[in-house]
């Protein structure tokens, strides 16, 4: 790593030397690339070189947090004697500690190293993918091609002796195409992604996969009609369709609304929140997945965890500082965008887990409702449960089967309301990969479920 | 910290090796401390320290850019080696000759003054301050309720192989609040933030707007003229930008690419675009390309009279830049400033009284995913109030409010006088007055 053991050590006493009796020092050495191609050829191509350090003291259930993208010897000491500063409590001397390093298992296997691999080789590929894009119809008018890589190595070191690092190497390829027809125009997006590296696009999708079905959903989508808004029942497909339970539960169990008592869920551990068909989960442990990771940003081994099981309230996610508040340990729950953020408490791989209904029962038994095959992103106000969330890709139905094609609708709801209202749920779990934010930053998660049907719902749409 | 001068030669010379003769180096660094108090608890303090360095090469008539946040000597050749490798990727393009910019353009001064530095005792003194205030002022103020602030300092500076050399340095504090309100059973929650004097903050306003929430009923499905909150209209703003930006226009992502000179917009809309907006210290008079900036009309009572350029898309416009050029990570991106719609002289009650029977939405949510840039079709999350007998009445929340932007710009009958900006510290900022639309649709759960 950029700066030597020694000097972490040092940081951490000169944290520890006002009273505060926890430090933690966390260093990070990332590389972004970024490659994009507008109409097959290359619009921009970034490097992005994100190195720093966060040293982080508690004195109870308060924190002070300093960080410095300079790690030169003075300003990482500067940063910790500025959290000493602000501790300031001479009440206590700190323990004496030593720091033993401890290796963790990493289940990612990554075959080709996306930052080393050549740019023009990238190039071909993302050509690749926006080809298959525009063939796919004479529709289709612009299509931008996406290729993201990330190679980022951690450090974590405490005041507890740990001292631990990982290498965290993830590859997304996006594509956006746009259908015209008239003056009209629609989008369709796809953008897989996983812990990888560039053997991801014989592994799990290939750019002419890619490009394809971004081009579907803008073609579907310039064809589709408008719905009338209401309150209906919805079938919502698997894969990024999980997002529904990302926001309209997720972020209501993280610690970071949970220690303050500003969830919905709070103290409702063993009680029954959602249906009895209802088990979620999140689980860092998936290998290669988008949202996995060996350690989180405080250096705890990621865990899988049965948030919800059969409806009843199991489990919330915990960072270390908000633990203590909660009186729980830590579930290596704790993310950070990079070293400049605070990191808190965030999902990893969050999905409902399969159930026992079959597909075609769930949409025979719905008269007149929606079938969301494809879902964008959402947000939630975890004080109240109100969450929203975008349909990208829907269709009606009617006399229980799946009709014509509708664009533009929306659901919203209350998450507490909507957890009793997924009255079936079905067996082919599958992800999707989204960029979360929080007060932490943005930070990778898989969101996922399978087919599943909502009671009624508010659809909102023209 | 590191030497500018030292920076600069290791640059050069490193340049000199790689046998780049065109470059340009933009060096920023900045401080910041912010805080958090839930309830009477100060729960978190931070400090920062920020650095950081983009570097662009011209090579046969290419670019490449690369970033770091780690400034020292010893990045330099492997952000140099980046940027090359990048450059090489690109395709040669005739109707855009990459450059250097020289000196000789006729820069803008800044007129705000250098905004407002706190220390961290004031930091400390503003949140329990407020936090004392807003549980004092209604005994439904809740546990969980929040404040936060910041404040900070930066600076950058621009070098390029053909001898220009650009400054810039800004100030800014900032507190916001996230009040709780619990009746009962009935939670609700507002956010208030304000830039710049911290130390005179009031936030009581957070207070005002959670309790106005309590008791809020449902709604029934159609159509309705609806009043949009500044804060809401921002939101609006902010998302359909894009449209503005002549790159998006001609890569065919906005209608707007052949309809300079036509009605875009309702006759009561004016939309500016100031990067010299009084007293905004993120003023900014020089962009991304390094070129000067300046104040434009994009509407002009509904007529659309220009769409926003950085240097390349200008060129491959065939007009000229308009200053709008963002440096981004990855190279020059086209942002608007300070862009916003010029009020009337008409009040609010004014306002509410044409709208009749309609809808006061005063918060929105989840933009991101509810609205399409390119299509404009938008369905959000929204709450507010009934409009009834042209006063404001019972609030309502739990529907969406659709439509299509490009048309509602069309559709609005009116634009209030209470100018307001979306608070933030960023060179682009969106600001807008009250705004009455006819009828946008309302999904509820009636």
């Amino acid at each position: 790593m950029l700066i030597d053991e020694a000097l972490v050590k040092e940081a951490l006493d000169t944290a520890l030397s006002s009273g505060a009796d926890f430090a933690e020092v966390f260093i990070e050495d990332t590389l972004n690339n970024t490659l994009q191609l507008i109409d097959e050829k290359v619009d921009t191509v970034s490097s992005v070189f994100i190195s720093g350090i966060g040293i982080r003291a508690y004195l109870g259930l308060r924190s002070v947090s300093a960080t410095s993208s300079d790690l030169s010897r003075d300003a990482v000491l500067a940063a910790a004697g500025n959290v000493a500063s602000i501790i300031a409590d001479g009440r206590r001397t700190a323990a004496e500690f030593r720091l033993c390093e401890r290796l963790n298992t990493n289940v990612h296997r990554i075959e080709v190293v996306p930052s080393s691999y050549p740019v023009k080789e990238k190039v071909e590929i993302a050509r690749r993918m926006s080809a298959a894009a525009r063939g796919y119809s004479n529709m289709i008018g612009q299509v931008t091609g996406t290729i993201q890589d990330v190679d980022r190595r951690i450090l974590v070191a405490n005041s507890e002796g740990l001292l631990t690092t990982d290498r965290q190497i993830r590859i997304r390829a996006a594509c956006s195409a746009v259908a015209v027809k008239g003056a009209e125009s629609q989008t369709g997006f796809d953008g897989p992604g996983r812990r990888m590296g560039m053997e991801f696009f014989d592994l799990v999708a290939s750019p002419e996969d890619i490009g394809r079905e971004a081009a579907r959903q803008a073609v579907v989508n310039i064809e589709a009609g408008y719905m009338d808004s209401g309150v209906y029942p919805v079938a919502i497909e698997n894969g990024f369709g999980g997002v529904i339970f990302h926001e309209s539960c997720g972020h209501s169990l993280e610690a970071t609304s949970v220690a303050y008592g500003t969830s919905e869920f709070c103290g409702r551990k063993g009680q029954l929140i959602a249906n009895e068909k209802v088990t979620a989960i999140d689980d860092g442990t998936i290998p290669n997945a988008w949202g996995s990771i060996n350690i989180d940003d405080e250096g705890t081994p990621t865990q899988r965890k049965v948030l919800i099981e059969k409806g009843v309230l199991k489990r919330y996610m915990v960072d270390r500082f908000n633990g203590r508040r909660m009186n729980e340990p830590s579930s290596g729950s704790a993310r950070r965008q990079s070293y400049a953020y605070t990191p808190t408490s965030r999902m990893t791989n969050t999905f409902i887990a399969a159930g026992e209904d079959r597909n075609e029962d769930i949409i025979a038994s719905i008269d007149r409702g929606l079938y969301c095959a494809k879902m964008g992103g959402g947000s939630v106000n975890p004080v109240t449960g109100e969450f929203n969330f975008a349909v990208t890709e829907a269709y009606m139905i009617e006399d229980g089967r799946i009709t014509r094609a509708v664009r533009g609708a929306s659901l919203i709801g209350r998450g507490s309301e909507i957890l009793h209202d997924i009255d079936m749920v079905g067996t082919d779990m599958r992800t999707g990969q989204g960029m979360c934010g929080s007060s932490s930053g943005s930070v990778p998660t898989d969101v996922g479920q399978p087919l599943i049907r909502v009671r009624k719902i508010i659809v909102g749409g023209r | 910290m590191i030497d500018r001068e030292a920076l600069r030669n290791a640059v050069q010379k490193e340049c000199a090796r790689l046998g780049v003769e065109d470059w340009e180096i933009v060096f920023s660094s900045g401080t910041s401390i912010s805080a958090e108090m839930v309830d009477e608890e100060l729960v978190e303090f931070s400090s920062a320290t920020e650095t950081g360095i983009s570097a662009r090469l011209v090579v046969d008539g290419r670019e490449g850019v690369a970033t770091s946040q780690r400034v020292d000597l010893s990045i330099i050749s492997d952000l140099l080696a980046r940027a090359l490798e990048n450059s090489r990727v690109k395709d040669v393009d005739s109707s855009y000759i990459p450059e250097i910019h020289g000196p000789g353009d006729a820069y803008p001064e800044k007129t705000c003054g250098r905004g407002y530095l706190s220390s961290a005792a004031e930091i400390r003194d503003v949140l329990a301050r407020t936090q004392r205030t807003l549980f004092s002022s209604d005994g439904r103020v809740s546990k969980g309720t929040s404040s936060s602030a910041a404040t900070g300092s930066g600076e950058s500076y621009v070098e390029n192989s053909k001898g220009l050399s650009l400054y810039d340095s800004w100030a800014s504090s900032y507190v916001s609040s996230s009040v709780i309100v619990k009746d009962g059973e009935d939670v609700k929650n507002a956010f208030h933030a304000i830039e710049g004097d911290i130390c005179k903050a009031d936030m009581r306003p957070a207070v005002d707007k959670a309790l106005k929430r309590l008791s809020a009923g449902t709604l029934a499905s159609g159509p309705r003229p609806v009043i949009f909150t500044p804060d809401c209209f921002n939101m609006f703003l902010s998302t359909f930008s894009s449209a503005f930006s002549g790159k998006n226009a001609l890569l065919g992502l906005s209608p707007y690419g052949d309809k300079v000179g036509d009605m875009v917009a309702s006759p009561c809309v004016t939309l500016i675009d100031d990067p010299l907006y009084p007293d905004y210290p993120a003023q900014r008079t020089f962009d991304g390309d390094a070129y000067a900036t300046y104040t434009k009309t994009v509407i002009e009572d509904g007529v659309l009279k220009t769409l926003l350029y950085n240097r390349q898309w200008a060129l491959k416009a065939g007009c000229r830049t308009t200053g709008n050029a963002l440096s981004t990570a990855a190279g020059s991106a086209i942002f608007p400033y300070s862009f916003y719609i010029v009020p009337s002289s008409s009040s609010f009650d004014e306002l509410a009284a044409k709208a009749g029977e309609g809808l006061y939405i005063t918060a929105m949510k989840g933009f991101h995913a509810g609205a399409d840039a390119v299509s404009g079709d938008f369905s959000i999350e929204s709450s507010g109030f009934i409009i009834s007998h042209g006063k404001v009445e019972e609030p309502v929340q739990g529907f969406t409010v659709a439509g299509n932007f490009f048309q509602m710009l069309k559709d609005i009958q009116a634009v209030g006088d209470d100018l307001e900006f979306d608070v933030t510290l960023s060179s682009f900022r969106t600001g807008s007055p009250s705004v009455l639309v006819s009828g946008l649709s309302i999904a509820g759960k009636q």
